[in-house]
């Protein structure tokens, strides 16, 4: 049992640290043209972007796992090109994840980047700076804090995550069983120690990750940055 | 004029409607709630149907995994009768003082499975050992008969080592299903009756494992003590009405045989 719970923990830790860092690397543009984009199509987008928000997560799940099914267009595709299958795989519970903490990614990043005030960036390029050093030199240290809430959202998020990856998971031990999942195993099949045990870790882990992060962020507002 | 509508106006508009609702939020419960193995749920809503076409009382169905469900019960669940897809969880429920009588046998379901590419070459063991099968549904097997069933039978053909990495595990045989209408597995060990309402195209790719290969699964039900408290002569109507001439034969009308 006890190496069941290790490897459980850690698929967890696996899917909440890759799912965070793909929506780092995919975040962090499409938040920043989202925050300079100016049409009154904007907010359209920025709906969709918010709509994982509220639609319920079996929903979601459930779409994702006909999308992605073997006979659907886009499976087929998928497994005659790459021979990959996104149902019942870590893979997939990616995808599934990256898409649901989709907005807990970017808005607090778009929100970061639109309250700067514009003579920041407008002073760098007047200054003959281009677009990427002004982009990683002036604007993203000044939207830390926005960053660093942004990416303890995510990462919070996908380790809660449990409806979409009922639907898409398959519950399968060291691929897709991850903690929330097993808790909810572990009730069903009566057994209240092992599923008190990972609701506490969990909890001790949230808990400290959401405290450290309070901590560091409060730092950088102190040193007189936004 | 609207300006001038105080806010303590508005707070006691508030309280009335919301305590003028109170005495309606609670009516005389007429209905009893019967929760029902996931496996057996359309076959048990039919015999409420018959039952209701006979009485003219209603009941209201819920489905889950036995498991899910026997647990819920000990929770104090207000369901009057259990009808689970084993005996193992009525029994484990009369043992804790949850249930009213002794457990009775409803019926005996079988193991069946689906295969999606039919008709296979072979014996079915060597198909599921085969490149052709890449995932195979069965349901929760700590917590779905029918799924502890279908580990076993792989235990006992000695082949669950070679096909343990094919493995799927829906959370109820209603998931599992999900998993056979959705096409996103190449087999699964599901129970025909869930699926008599199915597509002909769904039926026609279910089979019977043998009797020699899968020994029937005797599915009992029992009346919960909530259910002798709240809805005593209902929970005893219900429970004799599954078990009486009419009822049986609804059950075999789905595939099961009787007990």
């Amino acid at each position: 049992m006890n190496s069941d719970f290790q490897t459980t923990l850690w698929l967890t830790a696996q899917l909440a640290t890759i799912t965070t860092i793909v929506l780092i690397v995919i975040g962090l543009p499409f938040a920043y043209g989202l925050s300079r984009w100016k049409s009154p199509f904007k907010i359209i987008i920025e709906s969709l972007v918010a709509l994982p928000l509220v639609l319920p997560p079996t929903v979601l799940g459930f779409y994702l796992l006909l999308a992605f099914s073997p006979q659907s267009v886009l499976g087929k595709w998928l497994e005659a090109q790459f021979d990959l299958r996104l149902v019942f795989s870590f893979t997939g519970l990616v995808l599934g994840s990256v898409i649901y903490s989709f907005p807990f990614m970017i808005r607090p990043i778009q929100i970061g980047f639109e309250r700067l005030p514009t003579h920041l960036w407008e002073a760098s390029f007047i200054l003959g700076k281009s677009h990427w050093t002004t982009f990683w030199k002036v604007l993203m240290p000044n939207i830390r804090p926005a960053l660093l809430n942004a990416i303890v959202l995510s990462f919070a998020h996908t380790v809660g995550e449990f409806g979409v990856i009922l639907m898409l998971g398959g519950n399968i031990p060291g691929k897709t069983r991850v903690a929330s999942i097993a808790i909810y195993d572990k009730v069903e099949g009566l057994e209240y120690d092992a599923a008190g045990q990972y609701a506490f870790i969990l909890l001790i882990f949230s808990f400290s990750m959401l405290l450290f992060f309070s901590w560091w962020s409060r730092k950088f507002t102190k040193n007189g940055l936004l | 004029m609207l300006k001038n509508i105080s806010w303590q106006y508005i707070m006691f508009l508030f309280f009335f409607f919301s305590f003028s609702t109170c005495s309606h939020t609670r009516p005389p419960e007429k209905t009893i709630t019967i929760a029902v193995a996931a496996s057996a749920y359309d076959a048990i809503q039919a015999i409420a149907n018959a039952y209701a076409l006979e009485t003219g009382k209603k009941a209201a169905i819920i489905r889950g995994s036995s498991g899910k469900l026997a647990t819920q019960i000990t929770q104090s669940a207000p369901y009057a009768l259990f009808f689970s897809a084993d005996e193992y969880y009525p029994f484990f429920l009369e043992k804790k003082g949850f249930a009213t009588g002794v457990p009775r046998i409803y019926a005996n379901g079988f193991l069946s499975v689906w295969i999606e590419n039919q008709p296979i070459e072979g014996k079915f063991v060597d198909y599921l050992k085969s490149k052709a099968v890449k995932k195979i549904a069965l349901a929760n097997i700590t917590s779905a008969p029918y799924g502890k069933a279908a580990y076993k039978w792989m235990q006992e053909q000695n082949i669950l080592d070679l096909i343990q990495q094919k493995l799927v595990f829906g959370e109820s045989i209603a998931q599992v299903n999900t998993y056979i209408l959705s096409n996103t597995v190449d087999v699964a060990f599901t129970s025909f009756p869930s699926l008599v309402m199915a597509d002909e195209k769904i039926k026609n790719n279910i089979l019977q494992l043998t009797i020699e290969e899968s020994p029937p699964l005797p599915q009992a039900m029992l009346i919960t003590t909530y259910g002798q408290e709240h809805f005593p002569e209902e929970s005893q109507s219900f429970f004799n009405f599954a078990l009486s001439k009419k009822g049986q034969a609804i059950l075999n009308e789905f595939g099961y045989n009787n007990p």
